[in-house]
């Protein structure tokens, strides 16, 4: 027996320490999320769904607004639209000592809007975001991420930092490779590589359109999603200067957007003067851009609404 | 609680502990610590179905005690059948009342005459296919003499609710696991270090093999309708290995568990996917069940003692309880009847009963692959929601696409680390044939050994799927 419990013993501390140290290795190319969970408490953030993590690229913006420095805490719209659940992580994502930062918050109708049949307590409306199984979203190696989050075993991670190795390498001659891979970079942006051809991308739009739709038929505008909006602003307010900024999607995406909240921006102008925040509406050059999907907006893309955003930032406070 | 979980990776040395330390010295104590652990095991997944497990197997145990102290033969027959009308009727309930009420319906509506038909919203209590199996056996064979009922209850009910097998099987006989609980068991190193190589084989075989292939198989099924036939044919291979690895993983990590407690339950798969026909096929799949069936359907049917006809009707009657066993689904009853009419040509033409050999021959490696693949096309019943989405995935496959290159299904190269592991799933079982189990290793050297759990251990670490995925027989 003695001998059997000390070689059992033996493996399974190997096991776990294995796992320890696979948990050092684990970076932004473990998964579109985990980065997120491993930078420190930050005084600048953007934050809001998908089309933000991947469409604004702090890196372009903190060049211009060189006193600053932002970091992309945007999810999906599962995880992080707006309510309770996603304020409390942002919250605890600030640096308490911060008093002169910048927030930038991305918005979209889908992200105030929940099931047409929810008749959920407004902590219950994202009970399946990540973030609300999340206690540490500050610690590196986030073991807490990895156990939750990571289905595959831990030795992947590697795997995934080999993969993305060799794809990284091939970025420039995309058209050689099909399908896509992502890479979360170090300041919470989502990299997205995919091929962008004609056909692809029609493929694409018609899928993201048939799912907003559906999206349109089965929900409904939320007050408490609203509400939860604009005590978020009122919070980051006492930690700096807050803008909302409505993305740019694809003009045909466009029109579900505005099928879902027809005066959106005209409800978004309203809020804003009501907490006296800055508003950027950015889809006024929508059909300029290329998308990945119609959703997101191609790297090159983002680029270039990141540097505008940050310019218009710079005009905004100087009438300020 | 899943085997593959973090509650049961503490479960289980907590359990380990606590029976061989704590209550190793007193077997009435020890027996009563499984039945505890067995409760708590099922009570993980709904409490309020323990009362069910408890009271199936109390029927049994009471009706065992009084069939031992009876003598008329009438009255014994009586208690035979009020135990299992009990039983079916409880299984019956649970399992079946929703798919007759359904199929009342549908044959109404067949003849013109529309009905409203009244369903009950039914959770189907875990395992309760395999210990209502378990328990009737038990009645059956303390009627038929073949063993003696047992007055110690905590025995009878550690052997119902015995944690490793409680669920999804092997589906013991009292004659060979009853047994067991009267002895004191004694901790034997050579027994338990096997056991945790069939854990590490099971686990293998689900995280690696199973609930990656099903991510494939998903997708296919889902949306067959844009595949070619040699991608839906892949689909089918892909499911052949899923639910393999996933049940017979299942009752590897059953079996291992169980070592480690100091109980031998049966094989339940003896690598089937090699066998050279239909007939060695079901000699080496789901054994326990199989076994079960012949003993007390198709032995007590008259078996093959009568006509080749009678014969013949008996296998299919054992195939088609055997479908409707597994679900209330048309789905599950065709791919009973069509395993009954793979079985039958050989029946009828009494062509000898091959034995499962080794031996080579140049038919051999065809005759597997022949078996294989009409395994699998049954399979494609097993698996489709309903009989005309089966049918309609049939006709796709055995298209002229069926000879285009399959499609490649992205990620990419999560295809091909699957397509590896599965190989060596094919490989090890092979060389294994004759042993217990895939890393059944007694008399190889400690290099070998120890370089075998390094690619099976890293196999798991690098291409594992956790997560909340069932298996797929709990469902049974």
């Amino acid at each position: 027996m003695k001998e059997f419990i000390r070689k059992i013993s033996i493996y399974l501390i190997i096991a776990i320490g294995i796992h320890v140290l696979l948990g050092f290795f684990a970076d932004g190319s473990t998964d579109d999320f985990y980065q997120r969970f491993t930078s420190k408490t930050q005084s600048s953030l953007i934050v809001g769904s998908s089309r933000a993590a991947q469409g604004i690229q702090p890196e372009v913006i903190n060049k211009i607004l060189s006193d600053r420095e932002f970091y992309n805490f945007s999810f999906t719209l599962n995880n992080s639209s707006y309510g309770e659940i996603y304020n409390n992580a942002i919250l605890k994502k600030i640096d308490k000592k911060t008093r002169n930062g910048s927030f930038i918050l991305s918005v979209e109708p889908w992200g105030f809007i929940v099931n047409k049949t929810s008749k959920l307590l407004s902590d219950n409306i994202d009970s399946i975001s990540i973030l609300s199984k999340m206690h540490y979203l500050s610690l590196y190696p986030n073991y807490e991420y990895l156990y939750r989050f990571i289905k595959r075993g831990w030795g992947n991670i590697l795997i995934k930092r080999f993969e993305n190795k060799i794809l990284n390498s091939q970025k420039a001659n995309l058209s050689s490779i099909s399908g896509s891979w992502a890479l979360l970079h170090n300041d919470g942006w989502l990299e997205v590589n995919t091929t962008i051809d004609q056909v692809n991308f029609a493929k694409k739009l018609k899928s993201a359109q048939n799912l907003y739709q559906n999206t349109f038929d089965n929900s409904k505008i939320s007050k408490l999603r609203i509400l939860a909006f604009e005590n978020l602003i009122e919070e980051l307010k006492k930690y700096g200067k807050v803008y909302i900024v409505r993305l740019p999607a694809h003009p045909e995406l466009l029109k579900l957007d505005n099928k879902m909240m027809p005066n959106f921006n005209a409800d978004m102008l309203v809020i804003s003067k009501n907490h006296k925040v800055g508003f950027l509406d950015m889809t006024v050059n929508a059909n300029k851009y290329i998308y990945t999907d119609g959703i997101h907006m191609f790297k090159t893309s983002g680029a270039s609404v990141s540097r505008e955003i940050a310019l218009r930032i710079i005009e905004l406070e100087k009438h300020n | 609680m899943l085997f593959n979980s973090i509650e049961f990776a503490l479960f289980l040395p907590i359990t380990f502990v606590i029976y061989w330390f704590v209550v190793g010295n007193n077997l009435k104590i020890q027996n009563l610590f499984l039945v505890a652990a067995g409760y708590f095991f099922y009570a993980w997944w709904d409490w309020r179905f323990l009362s069910l497990l408890i009271l199936s197997s109390l029927i049994d145990f009471g009706i065992g005690l009084t069939l031992s102290k009876t003598e008329s033969k009438n009255k014994r027959k009586i208690l035979l059948w009020l135990s299992i009308l009990m039983n079916i009727g409880i299984l019956g309930f649970f399992k079946y009342f929703n798919f007759f009420i359904d199929s009342f319906q549908d044959a109404f509506t067949f003849f013109g005459y529309q009905i409203e038909a009244h369903h009950i919203n039914l959770i189907l209590p875990l395992g309760i296919s395999f210990y209502t199996f378990q328990t009737l056996s038990y009645t059956i064979d303390v009627y038929k003499g073949k063993m003696k009922a047992t007055n110690d209850v905590v025995a009878f009910l550690a052997f119902i609710c015995f944690f490793p097998q409680l669920v999804a099987g092997p589906i013991e006989r009292a004659a060979n696991l009853l047994p067991q609980f009267y002895k004191k068991r004694i901790f034997e190193y050579a027994q338990a270090s096997d056991g945790v190589r069939q854990i590490l084989w099971g686990l293998f075989k689900k995280v690696v093999i199973s609930n990656n292939c099903s991510i494939y198989v998903a997708e296919i099924f889902t949306n067959y309708d844009s595949y070619s036939g040699s991608t839906l044919f892949l689909g089918t291979v892909f499911f052949a290995f899923q639910i393999y690895a996933d049940f017979s993983g299942y009752s590897d990590m059953a079996i291992g568990t169980a070592r480690l407690f100091g109980f031998d339950l049966m094989k339940n798969f003896n690598f089937p996917y090699f066998s050279s026909n239909i007939a060695e096929f079901w000699r080496r799949w789901h054994i326990s069940l199989t076994t079960w069936f012949r003993d007390y359907i198709y032995y007590p049917l008259g078996g093959s003692l009568f006509s080749k006809w009678k014969t013949a009707r008996n296998v299919m009657i054992i195939f088609l309880v055997s479908g409707f066993w597994h679900g209330a689904n048309w789905t599950f009853l065709v791919w009973g009847f069509l395993n009954a009419l793979y079985f039958l040509p050989s029946l009828l033409l009494e062509r000898k009963k091959e034995v499962n050999s080794n031996k080579w021959s140049i038919q051999k490696p065809f005759k597997i692959l022949g078996t294989f693949f009409i395994v699998c096309v049954a399979w494609v019943f097993f698996r489709a929601p309903n009989v005309s989405t089966a049918f309609q995935y049939l006709n796709r496959l055995f298209s002229s696409s069926f000879f285009e290159l399959p499609s490649i299904l992205t990620p990419k190269l999560d295809m091909v680390y699957l397509m590896f592991n599965i190989l060596f799933l094919i490989g090890i079982e092979w060389i294994q044939q004759e042993k217990e189990h895939g890393l059944d290793l007694k008399n190889v050297s400690t290099i070998k050994r120890r370089i075998l759990y390094l690619l099976v251990f890293s196999s798991i670490l690098l291409f594992g799927t956790f997560g909340k995925e069932e298996f797929i027989y709990f469902q049974f």
